[in-house]
Order: C-alpha cells, then sequence, then structure tokens
C-alpha cells in the first residue's frame, strides 16, 4: 500500500462529496421540511421521509416533538406514525436529552399498540423497554388466545426479552401441550425460555431424545441444557447418538426418531460438538 | 547467535504482537570481545502472512523502511529500535510474520504476528472462526461471563457517560479495546474485526459467521446458525438465540439507515467537517443509522450489545474516527478541532472515564461494572483507568509526546508521525 496515493483517493472521495453538496440546488430549509410534514394532502410516504429530515436537522439536542406529535396523533397515517416510531427509536440513540422525552414516547408506543399496523414495531420497541404493562397484556393474550393481540410465538418472542417467573410458568405449560408441538414456531420460543429455568432440565432432555420435534427445536434444547448445566452435555450427546434407547422414551417417540433424517441428526451432532468446543 | 531481542519491551512472547504503529523494541548481543553489525529483516513465515517494517527515528515524514542495520556494543548494552507492520500485509496466523536478525556469522528469526483489526467481510475462514470461538467462550464461561460484564456497563442508567455527547467516540474506543483484550486472552490472533455497514457484507450474514439474517420491516427474528458455528452456545440474559431481522436485503445492500435520515457513507462521514464539533455529529448516522437497520436488540441502547453484531458495528464507527485522524493529522489532545470536550465528568479531555475509574457518585452511576480497563502484554497504555485524553492518539504518532499507543490498528488506516 502506498500511504501517498491511499491518502490522496481519500483526499478526493470527501472533495467529491463536498462538490456535490455544494453543486446540489438550495437545501431545503427545515421549515419546508416541517411543512411538508403536516400537508395531509401530500403522499404518506413523502411526509414520512420529509419527518426523517425534520428529526434529523433538529439535532442531538433538541426534544424530537414533531416526530412525538406525528406518532402520538391516533388520526395520523399509520405509514407516517410507523416512521415517527423508527425515528425516534434512531434519535433515542444519540440524542442528549433523551432522558427528557422517553416517557413521552413510551406513552405514545402503548397507545399505538391499539392501531393494527402499528402493532408489531411498538411492542418490539417496548418489549425491549421491558414494559412491564405491554408484558402483561401479552401474558393475558396466552392465557386468554381470544384476547391475543399477536400470534403466539410472536408473544412469546417478545417475552423473551424479561423473562420472569410467570413467563417461565407460561412457557412450561405450552411445552407440555401436545397441540403445540404443531406450531414450530411458538414451541420453539417456549424451548428457548425454558433456558432459564434450571427446573427444566428434564423437559429439554426430553425434546432433546425425540426426533418428532424437529431438529430446531432440539438444536435449541440443547443450547439450554448445555447453559443450565455443561456437565450434561456428555449425556445429551449419548442421547443423541442413540436416541431409540433412551430410557423412557416411549413407543411413539421411538418411531418418530427412527424417521428423523440422517441430515438432521448430523446437524444436531454437529452442533453438540460445537457446545463442547465452545465449553472445552 | 547469541542475541536477544524484545518485542514491545518485552521479553514474555506473549508480547510478540505488533499493529501498524511503530512498536518500541530492544536488541543486544550477549557481552562479547567486539561490536557486532546485525540486518534487520522480515518477511511473511507463509503464503499472505504478515511483514514488517522498520522505524530508524521518530519524526515527521520519516518513513519505515525494509531492513535496518544497527551496532550492538561489545558490552551488551540494549539498542533500541522500532518496528511495525507494512501496511497492506498484515497477519491471518499467529506468528505467521517473521524478524531475523542476519550477522556475517548468523542469524536469529523470531516469530510475530501483525495483528490488525479487518474487514470482517474479507476475513479468511479460520480468522473468522477463530474469532468466532473466542467470543463465544467469552461469553460461557463464568457467571457472570466477561461479555456480560461488559453488557453491564452498556446499559440505560450509563447512557450520558457514553452517549449524546463528544465522549462517545472515546468511550466505545475504549469499549471495544475492553472486549478486544478479554478476546485476545483467549486467542492473543484475535483482532476487533469491523463490519463497513456502508457496505453489501455477504460473507458477514451468512450462517457461519453473524447469521442468516431476515428481512423485514418491523419484526426480528432468531438468526439462522450453521451447526458448528461457536455462536450457537450463545446465551444472554439466560435465553439462546439472537434476535435481528434486518429493513434491508443484507447479502446485497449496505444499511440504508431511514428515509430521511440515511446512513451516510465513509467519504460523506469524513466530509462531515475537518473538526470535532461537527465530524462527532456522525453519532447520528451513521452511528445511529446502522442501529436502526436492524429490528430486534441492535436497535436499543441497552440491549444492543446481547447481539454480537454490535461490536463490529463499533468497530467500524471506531474505524471511521481512526481514518478521520489520520486524514486530518488529529492526534494532539489539547487542539479542540482534535477533541472538543463538554463541562460534565466524562467529557472533559483530562476526564476518567466511567466505569473503568470504579467513581460511583453523581454524575457517575452508582455501579461500575468490571474491574478497570483489561489489561494488554504489549502495552502498558492506557492503563486500567483511561482518560479522554488516552484514547486520541491511540496510535502513538505524536512525535515527543509520551506515546499513547493502545495496541491496534485497522487493515485500511495507515500510521505517520505527527507533531
Amino acid at each position: 500500500m502506498d500511504t501517498n496515493d491511499y491518502r490522496r483517493k481519500i483526499e478526493q472521495s470527501v472533495a467529491k462529496v463536498r462538490a456535490r453538496q455544494s453543486r446540489s440546488p438550495m437545501r431545503a430549509r427545515p421549515a419546508d421540511h416541517r411543512a411538508l410534514v403536516s400537508d395531509k394532502k401530500a403522499a404518506a410516504k413523502t411526509r414520512a421521509e420529509a419527518l426523517g429530515r425534520v428529526t434529523r436537522d433538529e439535532g442531538a439536542d433538541a426534544v424530537p416533538s414533531t416526530a412525538l406529535d406525528r406518532l402520538s396523533d391516533p388520526k395520523e397515517s399509520p405509514v407516517v406514525r410507523l416512521a415517527a416510531i423508527k425515528l425516534l427509536q434512531h434519535k433515542q440513540i444519540f440524542s442528549s436529552v433523551a432522558a427528557d422525552w422517553r416517557p413521552a414516547f413510551i406513552e405514545a408506543l402503548r397507545a399505538a399498540v391499539r392501531e393494527p399496523k402499528l402493532r408489531a414495531a411498538a411492542l418490539q420497541v417496548l418489549s425491549l423497554y421491558k414494559d412491564r404493562p405491554t408484558q402483561e397484556l401479552l401474558l393475558q393474550g396466552i392465557r386468554e388466545p381470544k384476547r391475543a393481540l399477536v400470534p403466539l410465538h410472536d408473544a412469546l418472542r417478545l417475552l423473551s426479552n424479561d423473562i420472569h417467573a410467570d413467563v417461565i410458568d407460561v412457557a412450561k405449560k405450552l411445552t407440555n401441550i401436545r397441540q403445540l408441538r404443531k406450531n414450530k414456531a411458538a414451541f420453539m420460543q417456549a424451548v428457548r425460555i425454558l433456558a432459564a429455568d434450571p427446573g427444566s432440565i428434564a423437559t429439554l432432555e426430553a425434546v432433546l431424545a425425540n426426533g418428532a420435534y424437529g431438529v430446531d427445536a432440539r438444536r435449541m434444547a440443547a443450547t439450554a441444557i448445555s447453559h443450565l448445566s455443561p456437565g450434561a452435555l456428555q449425556r445429551t450427546q449419548d442421547a443423541e447418538r442413540a436416541p431409540r434407547a433412551r430410557r423412557g422414551a416411549g413407543a411413539g417417540k421411538r418411531a418418530a426418531a427412527a424417521k428423523a433424517p440422517a441430515k438432521a441428526r448430523g446437524a444436531l451432532a454437529r452442533h453438540i460438538e460445537t457446545l463442547q468446543r465452545i465449553r472445552g | 547467535m547469541p542475541i536477544e531481542i524484545k518485542i514491545n519491551d518485552s521479553e514474555d512472547p506473549t508480547a510478540r504482537y505488533i499493529t501498524y504503529a511503530p512498536s518500541p523494541c530492544k536488541i543486544r548481543q550477549t557481552p562479547a570481545a567486539a561490536a557486532l553489525t546485525v540486518t534487520l529483516s522480515s518477511q511473511a513465515g507463509a503464503a499472505g502472512g504478515g511483514e514488517a517494517v522498520f522505524y530508524a527515528n521518530r519524526a515527521v515524514g520519516a518513513q519505515p523502511t525494509p531492513t535496518l542495520t544497527l551496532t550492538l556494543p561489545a558490552a551488551g548494552t540494549w539498542v533500541d529500535f522500532s518496528l511495525g507492520g507494512r501496511p497492506g500485509t498484515p497477519s491471518i496466523d499467529d506468528l505467521d510474520c517473521l524478524l531475523i536478525a542476519s550477522s556475517p556469522s548468523d542469524s536469529l528469526t523470531v516469530p510475530l504476528m501483525v495483528r490488525v483489526r479487518k474487514n470482517a467481510n474479507k476475513l479468511k475462514a479460520r480468522e473468522r472462526d477463530r474469532f468466532l470461538l473466542a467470543l463465544a467462550k467469552l461469553n460461557s464461561t463464568l457467571t457472570p461471563s466477561a461479555y456480560q460484564i461488559l453488557r453491564n456497563m452498556h446499559v440505560q442508567a450509563a447512557n450520558p457517560e457514553e452517549h449524546g455527547g463528544p465522549q462517545f467516540l472515546p468511550w466505545h474506543r475504549t469499549y471495544l479495546l475492553d472486549l478486544e483484550r478479554q478476546l485476545q486472552a483467549i486467542d492473543p490472533s484475535v483482532s476487533m474485526h469491523y463490519w463497513r455497514f456502508d457496505e453489501p457484507a455477504a460473507n458477514v450474514f451468512t450462517k457461519l459467521f453473524m447469521g442468516e439474517t431476515r428481512q423485514s420491516p418491523d419484526t426480528p427474528f432468531l438468526v439462522a446458525l450453521d451447526p458448528g458455528n461457536p455462536l450457537v452456545g450463545w446465551v444472554t440474559d439466560s435465553v439462546p438465540g439472537i434476535l435481528r431481522s434486518a429493513t434491508f436485503n443484507t447479502l446485497t445492500q449496505a444499511a440504508p439507515g431511514l428515509p430521511g435520515f440515511e446512513l451516510l457513507n465513509q467519504a460523506e462521514t469524513l466530509a462531515l467537517g475537518d473538526a470535532y464539533p461537527q465530524f462527532r455529529s456522525m453519532e447520528g448516522t451513521p452511528h445511529g443509522a446502522a442501529h436502526v437497520s436492524f429490528n430486534g436488540w441492535i436497535s436499543e441502547i441497552p440491549t444492543a450489545p446481547k447481539d454480537p453484531l454490535f461490536f463490529m458495528l463499533h468497530s467500524n464507527v471506531d474505524r471511521l474516527w481512526a481514518l478521520w485522524q489520520w486524514l486530518n493529522l488529529r492526534t494532539d489532545a489539547g487542539d479542540p478541532d482534535v477533541y472538543t470536550g463538554q463541562n460534565r465528568d466524562g467529557r472533559r479531555v483530562n476526564d476518567t472515564m466511567w466505569p473503568w475509574n470504579g467513581i460511583v457518585t453523581a454524575p457517575r452511576p452508582n455501579f461500575a461494572p468490571g474491574n478497570g480497563l483489561a489489561a494488554s502484554p504489549q502495552t502498558t497504555t492506557p492503563g486500567t483507568k483511561p482518560t479522554v485524553r488516552s484514547t486520541i492518539d491511540y496510535h502513538g504518532s505524536r512525535v515527543g509526546a509520551p506515546a499513547d499507543w493502545l495496541g491496534f490498528s485497522y487493515d485500511d488506516v495507515p500510521f505517520d508521525f505527527t507533531v
């Protein structure tokens, strides 16, 4: 590498950007962007982009009141409100006054959960914030499926961001429900959550030993076991090598294990070997 | 040949790791009847291995040379010299760079490594796998794991120490260094490689590396991992897996940021300004814009380090700062164009930084995870309680100033002496 040539290349790339910026037509003023955001006749996508410019231009030291207002307005287009959620998430990362407006953001997100088009985004942020009212809503939806805001696997995934005893209880019950085995995505999330419960090792070992569960859930169970009890890794590997001979495995399980594709068993064996390598 | 060599002023073999900055070294012969003339040179120990160059003196404009001839006194006195990695030829494997000391009668070969942080998308498979295994081990051993302790530093209550001000870049440089040194304690050949978020990274978002990452506007998913990827053992807060989706196609596109608040590419970032107050606005974009190009843990401050991609993202943020510093010769911490502080603890140039300083009284948080910055066998700087100042001249470039060499380089940020 010739460092002088390299410096020149970098300098040229910067100069090119600056030349482009100086050539470009007069930049729209922040007031113009704000006017566009307020213009309900403009396309929602255009207004969402203008909201991005407003939020960018107001810098790190200002409360992003335009985005907060747009998110909080239930009559606002979901496209603009969704953009506001992402922009406010972005602003939380570098705002010097983030703590001042975070409560207003959380309040607006809780309200946004009621809007189906915003629900996934709002729940994602609230669950990362470990928002208790949101967790209660999700738990309620699992206990009373008719009131569920999101599919079961999504609820479990969102709850996995903050494991409490009530979340573990729900996961325990779900892994014992035969019906759930057909809902692979939900079963997988329930197994993930059981990794936080030392009392669930036997359940996890049963999942690992049973080829009927599918390789993804069994791999998840292997990781959970190695986390809860690294010493149990050898036992899990033995289970993988001889699933049909495993103690306690019923006829149905044995048949299912026998049907499990060799490729899947190979993936599980490699997964367990990798876990042992990490611990080794 | 009766010659001894110290790399990084140490006889300890674990100190034999160099970067693009000149490492302080010493050479001597055992006491003899006459002085001995030796020529130092370097060559790769294997195909694609690292190569070193020599610095005869520290002066602005001084160029490294491929060889260096020294006269070793008969009395066995140590003779100083400096060597650094040859730009563009870093190591791939541990100790794949050879330092050769030749005299007319004999020669001595010392294996070492030109260890630099590299573009993750261009790593050899074995470099990638060593990095992943070290990372997985750091997150798996002991309770709480060393990785968990690092995560406990990047939490909401500590936000003013880390974000929303001029300390953002120095604090995260130190945070990365802390992680990197702990990874190197597991495997000394590992570096904190970076993800260039302004370029497609088809080799990063795979089952073999950071995980196959689905595209979704608002819902994160578990990333898919190959059974042989050490990240299959990734557990945070007692729950396995990594929750992440991308708003873009990770294999063919660069991270976009958000409509109206797009991610700046490298040239646009460097064009933010030549003085620190302008340049540090990169905290918003590209830094923040890269975070929110994803859904899941990495999109929020307290959960972001749960995703190992976080550190590769920040390594690129730090690389951009290093590149800006090199381009604009910004290494004198006393110059406000280099660093412009604020009147708050942890933000002035001479302040120590939380949590490494252990201070738990206001305005600092009332807790301080860890026991100071991890040590390095290669350098004693910046010590266990780094200051903002100690992060600025990370290459130890300034002539006549105490070298603050921190022991890392980026593969595309060269070394130059500065005033």
